[in-house]
């Protein structure tokens, strides 16, 4: 049995942990440079706002419901999912963490238990240490668990877990699911399906299995057999280190100065670095992207990227730096209102798997001054020691106007109790 | 400009040069040929800028002229027509006719003034080479050569004419190859020519399966090739190559020595399970006996023993295993020999006893 744990509205809920006055109350909270809405309370979801709505459609409707509007605070995002996984690991040792807000729990071992009562343990658990509202979905496979958890939160089942064990509820639940709310059937899919006659997820469950795989590949296949209550995707406990790490924002105001566009692209480069580090990896590529605001009809459009390969695969945050630095002035243009840089490192490899080259003198010492750094921004907080080329202002940084403060990473924004 | 043609007679000299023109042009008119008719001859023009190759061949000329048409689809239709048609072109205001029995063809063009040929490369050395020999260096070597690197001075081949010595050498970083191809040198030429890689890659189709001798002319700028009335003309890198002889190993003494298609094989069997993105293979060498060891990140293993002549007591490192490959397929004979320094130092191959080919490999840290 495979169990998906799942944060109602995660964003939301993470801020109503520390603020309660949110409680009952409709909240948005928004996306990079507070420009979708990327999480709602269920207050909103029932006022018809759709997920990644752009906030200025909303405006008039976040003004007549007094809607909370909130900047998004990944810093307490993260460190919230962190401590939920904590928790969970305390349930079993074998989950597979898939995303922010959800985990799988494989529970192929706990067969003996009522698997119910322990989960149902769980979500109280998770809600007296963190406060936050979790849903459980069980079934045999990784879909039909995640057919379970939607039902758990729809139905608001007692205790907030759903055990779908039976073919009996299978197919009453999955009679009572669009196709386009399966896990992993987008709306492209959706459409040819329903294009097929095929509206619930019970029709694509009973539909003609190789049929399907001929018209829509294996990965059909596989969600067909996974509704059957046959597990056929994998349980990744151990998730493969990142192939590629993409670090690109947009600018909270248009910038039109190289040095604003360098500044952002050092910013990057730096992030990118530590979690290339942070997984034991090197690069060996370099990938640096500008672009003006494709929207803005009025601004003459302009959009460029450029690889640079290295010689020798790397990890030391320099390197990628002075390729970063000769990649812009590759691709900068003067008279363009940018609106958006980023980075991608891609090539990656093990640290400890690395192919020599004859023209490149390595000097061991260069791994050493990265851990160092590393181990200051560690103890000492983010960015503490930085390179000089990152900038001091960061005038290119993106709106988080309504952002709240970090209660549970930074020492001066714990809340005081008096 | 009118012209008659017998389909094979057009076909083989478009079919040698289309490779010249790019998918993708900076100029547009680089993706058509330039073609001339003139004293009963086509000649006809593929550049990319930096290559050019022009090739001739003999047609009925009713009415001399020049035109540049669409390469790819001029090569195209004249596959695809039936053997033995007999072509009948000719231009009708800017669109090229093209007729032959029921098949009719009209094609857009472009004036061919436009058409930026390489007028005059200034010849000051020529040299001439039979083509098997060329192609063995080029064979030997090719494979080395960088793609897209960023030092683009390894974009290319080097090719030295240094006393009586043709000497190719081509190295992406993490391996090198030398050939060296003796040479009757009249003209006491001494040149280091840096060729970038698409001209070199075009040099070996137009040379493939030609028994000939073949004229090279050295200018400033540009290096021509003449072989078959077939001409390739390429700029030449304005970069150093790096000092080769400082990378390759002189004297080391550390040797093994194996046969070529024992280790072959058993390192083709080892790939199999080496990892997919570096091809990391271990090798660790005792005495008479090399271990081979490859594994990838589902946690699988390969492991071939092989007998070996060797006065190695114990190195252990690790390379790609297809790079050994290549190296083995560019060395002739029956045994290879491997001569190492230490496990972080780069590898020297050859054969045991001759020097006329030599690679240099660099370890993978495993």
């Amino acid at each position: 049995m495979i169990a998906l744990c799942d944060v109602n509205n995660f964003y939301v809920s993470c801020e109503r942990v520390f603020n309660p006055n949110l409680w009952h109350r409709p909240v948005i909270v928004l996306s990079n440079n507070d420009g979708c809405a990327v999480a709602r309370s269920d207050e909103v979801k029932n006022m018809g706002v759709k997920m990644a709505a752009p906030v200025h459609q909303i405006a008039d409707l976040v003004r007549q419901e007094n809607i909370q509007v909130l900047s998004s605070n990944y810093a307490l995002y993260g460190d919230m999912s962190h401590r939920t996984v904590e928790i969970i690991e305390q349930y079993s040792d074998d989950i597979e963490v898939y995303s922010i807000d959800e985990s799988f729990i494989n529970y192929k071992n706990f067969l003996h238990l009522d698997l119910v009562k322990y989960n149902q343990k769980l979500v109280k658990h998770i809600c007296k240490w963190l406060g936050l509202p979790v849903c459980v979905g069980i079934a045999p496979s990784k879909t039909l668990a995640k057919v379970a958890n939607h039902f758990a939160k729809k139905l608001k089942v007692s205790g907030n877990v759903l055990l779908l064990d039976n073919p009996y509820q299978q197919t009453e639940a999955l009679k009572h699911l669009g196709v386009n709310d399966i896990w992993g059937i987008g709306r492209a899919l959706s459409a040819k399906l329903n294009a097929m006659g095929i509206y619930t997820a019970q029709q694509l469950r009973d539909s003609e299995i190789k049929n399907m795989r001929r018209r829509f590949g294996v990965v059909m296949e596989r969600t067909i057999t996974e509704l059957r209550g046959q597990p056929c995707l994998a349980f990744d406990a151990d998730p493969e280190k990142k192939k590629q790490i993409i670090c690109t924002r947009s600018f909270g105001r248009k910038a039109q100065e190289y040095n604003l566009l360098s500044e952002a692209l050092a910013y990057h480069v730096t992030r990118a670095c530590v979690q290339l580090r942070e997984q034991n990896s090197v690069a060996a590529c370099i990938t640096v992207g500008i672009r003006t605001n494709p929207f803005s009809v009025r601004d003459k459009q302009y959009a460029r990227s450029i690889t640079i390969k290295l010689p020798i695969a790397n990890d030391d945050t320099r390197v990628f730096l002075q390729a970063c630095e000769q990649a812009l002035k590759r691709i900068y243009k003067k008279g363009f209102y940018y609106k958006k840089a980023g980075i991608t490192l891609n090539d990656i490899c093990d640290r400890n798997c690395v192919q020599t080259d004859m023209f490149v003198k390595e000097s061991p010492g260069d791994y050493k001054l990265m851990n160092v750094l590393d181990a200051i921004n560690l103890r000492y907080g983010k960015g503490v020691a930085r390179f000089a080329t990152e900038g001091f202002d960061k005038q290119w940084m993106m709106h988080s106007n309504k952002k709240t403060p970090d209660y549970t990473t930074r020492f001066d924004s714990v809340i005081g109790v008096s | 400009m009118i012209f008659n043609i017998q389909r094979e007679t057009l076909l083989h000299p478009l079919s040698e040069i289309i490779g010249v023109v790019e998918k993708k042009q900076t100029l547009v008119i680089l993706g058509n040929f330039y073609i001339k008719a003139r004293d009963n001859m086509l000649r006809i023009t593929a550049s990319d800028s930096e290559v050019e190759m022009v090739a001739s061949c003999t047609a009925e000329i009713i009415e001399e002229g020049e035109i540049t048409l669409p390469a790819k689809k001029f090569h195209d239709i004249c596959r695809a027509l039936p053997d033995g048609s007999m072509l009948n072109f000719s231009l009708d205001g800017n669109k090229a006719k093209l007729q032959t029995g029921k098949s009719k063809f009209s094609l857009s063009s472009l004036p061919a003034k436009e058409f930026p040929l390489i007028e005059n490369i200034e010849t000051y050395d020529t040299l001439t080479m039979e083509t098997g020999n060329l192609r063995k260096a080029l064979s030997q070597t090719t494979f080395c050569m960088a793609i897209q690197d960023v030092r683009y001075f390894l974009n290319a081949l080097l090719f030295e004419i240094a006393d009586d010595k043709i000497i190719c050498v081509a190295a992406d970083g993490h391996r090198l190859s030398l050939s060296e191809t003796n040479f009757i040198n009249k003209n006491n030429i001494n040149k280091q020519l840096l060729i970038p890689r698409k001209g070199v890659l075009e040099l070996q189709k137009l040379i493939r399966d030609k028994e000939l001798t073949i004229e090279i002319n050295v200018g400033k700028n540009h290096v021509n090739f003449l072989c078959d009335n077939t001409s390739l003309t390429s700029k030449l890198i304005d970069g150093n190559f790096p000092d080769y002889q400082t990378v390759i190993p002189l004297q080391l003494e550390q040797t093994m020595t194996a046969d070529k298609n024992t280790l072959k094989s058993a390192l083709q069997r080892v790939a199999i399970l080496s990892n997919d993105q570096y091809k990391g293979v271990k090798f660790n060498i005792t005495k008479n006996i090399l271990k081979i060891i490859g594994h990838n990140p589902e946690q699988e293993q390969a492991e071939e023993i092989i007998e070996i002549n060797s006065d190695i007591e114990d190195i252990s490192t690790g390379f790609n295993v297809s790079y050994i490959i290549d190296a083995i397929n560019a060395i002739e004979g029956d045994t290879i020999m491997f001569n190492f320094k230490d496990a972080t130092s780069s590898c020297l191959i050859k054969h045991p006893e001759n020097n006329n080919c030599r690679l240099v490999v660099m370890p993978i840290r495993i």
